[in-house]
């Protein structure tokens, strides 16, 4: 394996990371919401796209509404069942009641769907774009294109309707929105079942090249939390970008270094981050 | 002043009791054994009370410090052969060296970066632990060299001579808890939880008192973490520093109730008991995962219904009782 | 030179490319209970933020007793007895009002009293005796601005800053805080700096009025002298300057 190789793979992953990074960050962004069970979501995402593969033998045109949808909808539960009481502040209750639903979640799927790896066998999930010495998964480039769509989706969304205007009132200012006449709660409630639609996404076009079980949730986390301080605690297009980072110097660190620590620098890499640029590359210095 | 009186004879009796465990008709090693897991449960959550609780700082990586202690004092005695006395302290030190870093680069900013970086930290500890097999034994975990019955190895066959320094950390870290709440540091520490602008605006020194409460409450968990090894005599990287413990370390404090002196210990207690029960559960269902299910399912209704825990009621109750 | 307790110098503040402070200069000598007015966006609280230690300004230099504190940590301004409260109380929630005052008292009691005396003196100033061992959610909303007066002025509290501290009090519960304020300056000889942007009340407490518009100062005087100025008349009637 060579590093050209590396930075490909690294590359092609990290715009996954990056999907399900932004949806992260925009909890965070718009809510102060820090979702523990985020990756809950992605891993569900990934069950619902290996049955929609199973069901129907075509894995994204089916998987990919499926997994929106039924993203949605969690999501939207979630937020009224349990987050609502909590928006504008990331308190101590917040972050406890993220953990134990995704502690939760990930019980569930493991009685659902049985605690073993899971894998598509789809046909291009086998098959190989070869360029020069190096090479891709058909698989795993769908999957970057579609989080590079999505990507560019969410940001004309948020910065080109009237909705993703009210959005971005009230992650500035919750109080003077609702002077203005925006309902907060009904904007939040939007933002975080996007927020987790853009999981389930993520995890569906995932599970096309990388095998699914419920520990998997909470072990994509840290490159959420990761990708999005390095992005910028808020920002979308940080959180694609700090993704990317993310992908690309975790396969780096696997070539070079051992498959086994190749998390080990991304660690490195946030605690640099938190010292010398905490409001991270896209962010902006707060007054303090 | 009635309801203090009455409150601290109840405390003496419970310790004398315990205290007095192994002369008991009914007690037998397993019983011993049980007490013992539960007051190092407790002393875990104590330990956690100091930052989180008292502090304000959500710390999601206390596993660190716990297995930097058990970890520290066991590869020096099996590679070296320092005896766990000297051990202890190279844990706790260790301990103190990463919150000093962790509270170094985290405690300047505000609000989640500090519980992030403790996530980031304690997985950071668990694939390096599971990684340097020659050192730490990895993924198996690393057990002590067992020598029987020793004052110098701390060790013994019998669960019984734990009873006592476990319940002495219990008990000594209890009084710590309740001198701290009166003091200016614990005041201090209140009040940053409380405000922080406030509390530069009263004089405190918020970054200090902030690192002063981590590396006190990861000092305390790192004992602990050495008293853990001696006791069990192993320890495995997802026991030491993995989110489920991370969580577990949290629970007492959340059950019992947040920032008080009794909050843990009466969580503690209560949490063995739906351990045990869970336990028994799961061995007669078989249905994997009951237990983090049961947990879960535990922090959820704690945080949505009853986030004071159970001192808060309890206290109000005690207080109302006529005399 | 007449010793200032408080000297600003030029200072600015520009956030991101917005200029909120230009410039601003002014001095406040010890004992003086001086009015910060301007319209809202003026920079009022960018300029109590920047003196107070909150924030550190772009440029320029602040002088506390003398000595240069421009890059002082906000905490330890406290400690040298320059106090303030917020604009939106900010109490310590879990703690009684006596430990919401010892908290500060802890930090600053100067050398051969005790905090405990400190705290007990302040207690009985602001009449807050009955009230000990509440806990600020118990309170009115009046009771707790005097805890926050309460906390700032306890233990060793040379000058005391006040943000909009009677908003949302009724006239009656206002007057009887402006009362007490004027009451540590007359007792204590505290020198208060209080922000305000509401004209009639500032104009009873204070003796001299900065006025900031547009983040510069744009007159300083006697309140009646300032209430006449022709361009302080144009900024509070939102006329656009400039716009020629």
């Amino acid at each position: 394996m060579n590093l050209a190789q590396a930075l490909l793979s690294g590359l092609l992953i990290g715009g996954v990371y990056g999907l399900f990074s932004i949806g992260f960050s925009l909890a965070f962004g718009v809510m102060r919401i820090v979702n523990f069970a985020h990756g809950g979501v992605v891993m569900l995402g990934m069950y619902v796209g290996l049955y929609a593969f199973d069901a129907s033998g075509i894995d994204l045109l089916v998987s990919i509404p499926a997994a929106l949808i039924a993203g949605g909808l969690l999501g939207a539960t979630l937020y009224v069942t349990f987050y609502a009481r909590f928006v504008g502040k990331a308190t101590l209750q917040q972050l406890l009641l993220a953990i134990a639903l995704g502690l939760i979640i990930q019980v569930l799927a493991q009685m659902a769907f049985g605690p073993n790896a899971q894998s598509i066998r789809s046909a291009w999930g086998s098959q190989y774009l070869i360029i020069g010495t190096m090479f891709a998964s058909y698989a795993q480039i769908a999957a970057f294109g579609v989080a590079v769509v999505a990507t560019l989706a969410v940001e004309a969304l948020l910065h080109g309707t009237r909705w993703g205007h009210a959005v971005r009132a009230v992650a500035d200012d919750a109080e003077a929105a609702g002077i203005v006449g925006l309902d907060a709660q009904r904007i939040n409630l939007g933002a975080f079942s996007l927020s987790c639609a853009l999981a389930a996404l993520a995890g569906s076009v995932l599970v096309t090249y990388y095998p699914v079980s419920p520990p998997v949730g909470f072990g994509l986390m840290p490159i959420a939390l990761i990708a999005t301080v390095i992005g910028g605690l808020g920002s979308v297009k940080g959180a694609f970008f700090g993704g990317l980072i993310c992908g690309v110097v975790e396969q780096v660190a696997s070539t070079a270094w051992t498959p086994a620590l190749q998390d080990v620098p991304l660690y490195a890499l946030l605690l640099i981050f938190l010292a010398v640029r905490p409001f991270g590359l896209f962010g902006r210095p707060s007054a303090h | 002043m009635m309801t203090r009186f009455s409150f601290n004879w109840i405390g003496i009796a419970c310790v004398l009791a315990v205290a007095s465990l192994p002369a008991w008709p009914f007690s037998d090693s397993y019983i011993v054994a049980a007490v013992i897991r539960t007051l190092i449960f407790i002393a875990l959550g104590q330990a956690w009370n100091v930052i989180a609780g008292i502090g304000g700082q959500l710390s999601l990586g206390h596993g660190v410090f716990f297995g930097l202690g058990a970890y520290a004092t066991a590869i020096l005695f099996n590679l070296w052969g320092v005896p766990p006395w000297i051990g202890v302290w190279a844990g706790m030190l260790a301990a103190a060296l990463v919150a000093v870093a962790i509270g170094g680069i985290t405690f300047r900013l505000r609000g989640v970066y500090f519980a992030l970086a403790t996530v980031v930290i304690s997985l950071a500890f668990e694939k390096l632990a599971r990684f340097f097999v020659d050192l730490t034994g990895g993924d198996a975990g690393f057990a002590l060299q067992f020598l029987g019955d020793s004052w110098w190895g701390l060790q013994s066959r019998e669960p019984t001579p734990f009873l006592w320094p476990a319940l002495a950390l219990v008990v000594g870290y209890y009084m710590l808890t309740r001198w701290l709440l009166r003091s200016r540091f614990g005041l201090e520490l209140q009040a940053v939880r409380d405000d922080e602008d406030a509390a530069t605006a009263a004089g405190v020194a918020v970054f200090r008192t902030k690192l002063m409460g981590l590396l006190l409450s990861a000092v305390m968990t790192a004992l602990v973490g050495t008293l853990h090894v001696q006791f069990y005599l192993t320890i495995d990287p997802g026991n030491a520093f993995g989110l489920f413990q991370a969580v577990q370390i949290q629970l007492p404090s959340l059950i019992g109730g947040l920032g008080t002196a009794i909050g843990p210990v009466l969580g503690g207690a209560v949490m063995i008991i739906a351990n045990e029960a869970t336990n028994w559960a799961s061995s007669r269902f078989d249905v994997p995962g009951l237990d983090v299910l049961a947990y879960g399912g535990l922090l959820l209704f704690i945080v949505i219904r009853a986030p004071e825990g159970l001192s808060g009621p309890l206290s109000a109750m005690l207080r109302r009782r006529p005399r | 030179m007449a010793a200032f307790l408080l000297e600003v110098a030029d200072v600015s503040k520009v956030f991101g490319g917005l200029v909120a402070l230009k410039s601003v200069s002014f001095a406040i000598e010890e004992g003086e209970v001086v009015g910060l007015i301007g319209p809202n966006g003026a920079g009022k609280s960018t300029l109590f933020e920047v003196v107070s230690g909150g924030m550190r300004p772009t440029g320029g230099t602040i002088r506390y007793q003398g000595e240069d504190i421009t890059n002082l940590p906000a905490h330890l301004r406290r400690r040298a007895g320059m106090s303030r409260t917020f604009q939106k109380i900010r109490l310590f929630n879990n703690l009684t009002v006596e430990q919401n005052l010892a908290v500060a008292a802890m930090q600053s009691t100067p050398a051969g009293r005790t905090w405990k005396s400190e705290v007990q003196s302040a207690l009985i100033r602001l009449r807050l005796t009955g009230l000990v061992d509440r806990k600020p959610s118990e309170l009115t909303l009046a009771d707790r601005k005097k805890v926050e007066i309460g906390r700032a002025i306890v233990g060793h509290c040379r000058m005391l800053m006040l943000d909009e501290s009677l908003s949302g009090l009724t006239r009656d519960e206002a007057d009887d805080l402006v009362g007490e304020i004027l009451a540590l300056n007359r007792d204590l000889g505290v020198t208060i700096l209080v922000v305000e942007h509401v004209m009639p009340v500032v104009m009873a407490m204070a003796r001299r009025l900065l006025v900031l518009d547009y983040g510069t100062i744009i007159a300083n005087g006697l309140p009646a002298e300032v209430a006449r100025n022709p361009d302080v008349i144009t900024a509070y009637l939102g006329t656009k300057k400039g716009a020629t």
